[in-house]
C-alpha cells in the first residue's frame, strides 16, 4: 500500500529513480563501507520519498548528493564503526586498485577534509560549480571559488613533493596555523 | 604547473569506484526490497536520517538564479561626477537556463558576451584568477537602493550601487544593475538575486561584468575576505 503519496508523486520519485539511483550508489559507496552505503542508500531514498515536491528538477541529481552528504555524516555521527575505515584519503575508501599516482594520492591527503570534498564532487562525481554549491547548500559563487582554492592548494602540494619529495607541514596544518 | 584539465583526470583515475565498475541498477531485487521498504512508509514519520536541517535557501536560490538575468544598462555617473565612457552603450541580457542546456543571448545592440566566461551559464564555468583578470570591468560598490520587486516591468528591477573603488574599467560614481525577468519568474517573486548573489541594501559587492552583463559563478559576490582577497590577486594596484 502507498502512503499519504498521490500517484504524480510517486510517478516522479520513480522517474527520479531511474536517475539517481546508480549515480548514488557510487556516491556512498566511495565514502563508506558497502553495507553501511546500503543502509545510508535506504535513508536517502526515504527522504526523496518525503520531500518529492522540493526535488528541483533542474538539479535533481546534486540535491540527492546534499542529502546523502547529510545522512553520511548522521551515520557518521551514529557508529564510530566508519572510523576504522578511514584511510589517508579521509572518509572515502580505498582506491580499487593500488594507485598509480602515489604523489598525487599524498598531495591529496595533505588537504583539509572540506577541500578534498570538493575536489571529489568536482572529479569522481563529475559536478560543475553550481551543481557542488546545491550538493554543499552554498552559493555557486562560493562553490566556484572554494572549488578554485582547492584544486590550487592541490597543485601547491603536488608540484612541492613531485620536486622534493615528503616535505613540511599539510595544507590543514598551514590552515590551523593561519587561522592562529 | 599541471592544468585543471589534467589535475582533473588525475584525481579521476583515483576514483575507488569508477564508471567500469558495475553497480546494482534499480530494477534489482535489492534495489526493489529497498523501494518497496520506503514507499510504503508513511510521509510524516520523520527519521533521524532525514535532512530537514538543510537549508533550502541554496536550492531556492539555484532555482531563480535559473530564471533572471541582470545586465548593466547605465554605468554612469549620476552625482556630479565626471562623465565616463562605460555609459550603456549596449544592452545585453543573458537567458539563464535552468535545465543544465546553454544559455542564449539576446542582446539589442548586436553585442555578445564572452562565451568563455559566461556563455553557458548552466555549466558555470570554473573560477579562475586568470579569468578574472581578463574581465574588462571590475568594480566594488555599495547598494543603496533595491527597486520595489512588486513593479510589473522588467525595466524597473533595478538596483544601485555606489562605487567605491574601481579595479578596471571605470569611473563611475553610481552604477545601476537592471534585471530581465523572464516568463518562469515573476515580478512580484524577484528578490534581486542573480545566480546566487543577493542583492541587499547597505551591503557592499565586488562585481564584474563582460559586454555589459554582471557575472556570476565567482566572479561577482557580496564582499567576502576570500573574494577581495582574489580581487587583490587579479587586479593589484
Amino acid at each position: 500500500m502507498i502512503v499519504n503519496r498521490p500517484p504524480v508523486d510517486r510517478q516522479r520519485f520513480e522517474a527520479l529513480i531511474t536517475e539517481v539511483y546508480q549515480p548514488l550508489q557510487r556516491y556512498l559507496c566511495r565514502r563508506i563501507d558497502s553495507a553501511s552505503a546500503d543502509e545510508v542508500l535506504g535513508d536517502v531514498l526515504l527522504v526523496m520519498w518525503r520531500r518529492v515536491d522540493d526535488i528541483p528538477a533542474e538539479a535533481a541529481l546534486a540535491w540527492c548528493y546534499g542529502v546523502a552528504r547529510g545522512c553520511l555524516a548522521n551515520k557518521r555521527r551514529g557508529t564510530d564503526r566508519h572510523l576504522k575505515l578511514i584511510r589517508r584519503l579521509g572518509n572515502e575508501r580505498e582506491p580499487a586498485t593500488p594507485s598509480a599516482d602515489p604523489v598525487m594520492l599524498e598531495a591529496l591527503s595533505r588537504l583539509p577534509e572540506g577541500d578534498r570534498e570538493v575536489l571529489r564532487l568536482w572529479a569522481w562525481e563529475y559536478l560543475a560549480p553550481r551543481e557542488i554549491a546545491v550538493v554543499l547548500g552554498i552559493t555557486p559563487n562560493a562553490a566556484s571559488i572554494r572549488l578554485h582554492r582547492a584544486m590550487k592548494k592541490l597543485k601547491t602540494e603536488f608540484l612541492r613533493r613531485n620536486e622534493s619529495g615528503p616535505a613540511g607541514h599539510s595544507m590543514e596544518e598551514q590552515d590551523k596555523e593561519e587561522v592562529q | 604547473m599541471i592544468s585543471d584539465d589534467e589535475l582533473r583526470a588525475r584525481l579521476s583515475a583515483m576514483d575507488p569506484l569508477p564508471s567500469s565498475v558495475p553497480v546494482d541498477p534499480y530494477t534489482s531485487l535489492k534495489a526493489q526490497s529497498i523501494l518497496e521498504r520506503v514507499m510504503t512508509t508513511d510521509i510524516h514519520d520523520k527519521t533521524p536520517s532525514d535532512n530537514e536541517g538543510r537549508s533550502k535557501l541554496a536550492i531556492v536560490t539555484a532555482a531563480a538564479a535559473a530564471v533572471i538575468a541582470l545586465g548593466i544598462v547605465a554605468l554612469g555617473v549620476t552625482s556630479g561626477g565626471p562623465t565616463t565612457s562605460l555609459k550603456a552603450k549596449t544592452t545585453l541580457a543573458l537567458k539563464i537556463q535552468g535545465n543544465g542546456s546553454a544559455g542564449t543571448s539576446r542582446s539589442t545592440a548586436g553585442s555578445g558576451l564572452s562565451a568563455s566566461v559566461y556563455g553557458t551559464v548552466a555549466s558555470c564555468a570554473v573560477f579562475n584568477v586568470s579569468l578574472l583578470r581578463e574581465m574588462p570591468i571590475a568594480f566594488a560598490g555599495t547598494v543603496t537602493a533595491v527597486s520595489d520587486s512588486t513593479i510589473p516591468t522588467p525595466s524597473d528591477m533595478t538596483v544601485t550601487l555606489n562605487v567605491d573603488h574601481w579595479y578596471k574599467g571605470g569611473i563611475a560614481n553610481v552604477v545601476t544593475l537592471t534585471a530581465l525577468i523572464t516568463h518562469a519568474l515573476t515580478p512580484t517573486t524577484w528578490t534581486g538575486v542573480e545566480d546566487g548573489i543577493r542583492f541587499v541594501q547597505g551591503k557592499r559587492y565586488l562585481l564584474t561584468a563582460t559586454n555589459g552583463t554582471v557575472n556570476g559563478c565567482g566572479f561577482s559576490g557580496e564582499v567576502t575576505p576570500e573574494l577581495e582577497k582574489v580581487f587583490a590577486e587579479a587586479f593589484p594596484r
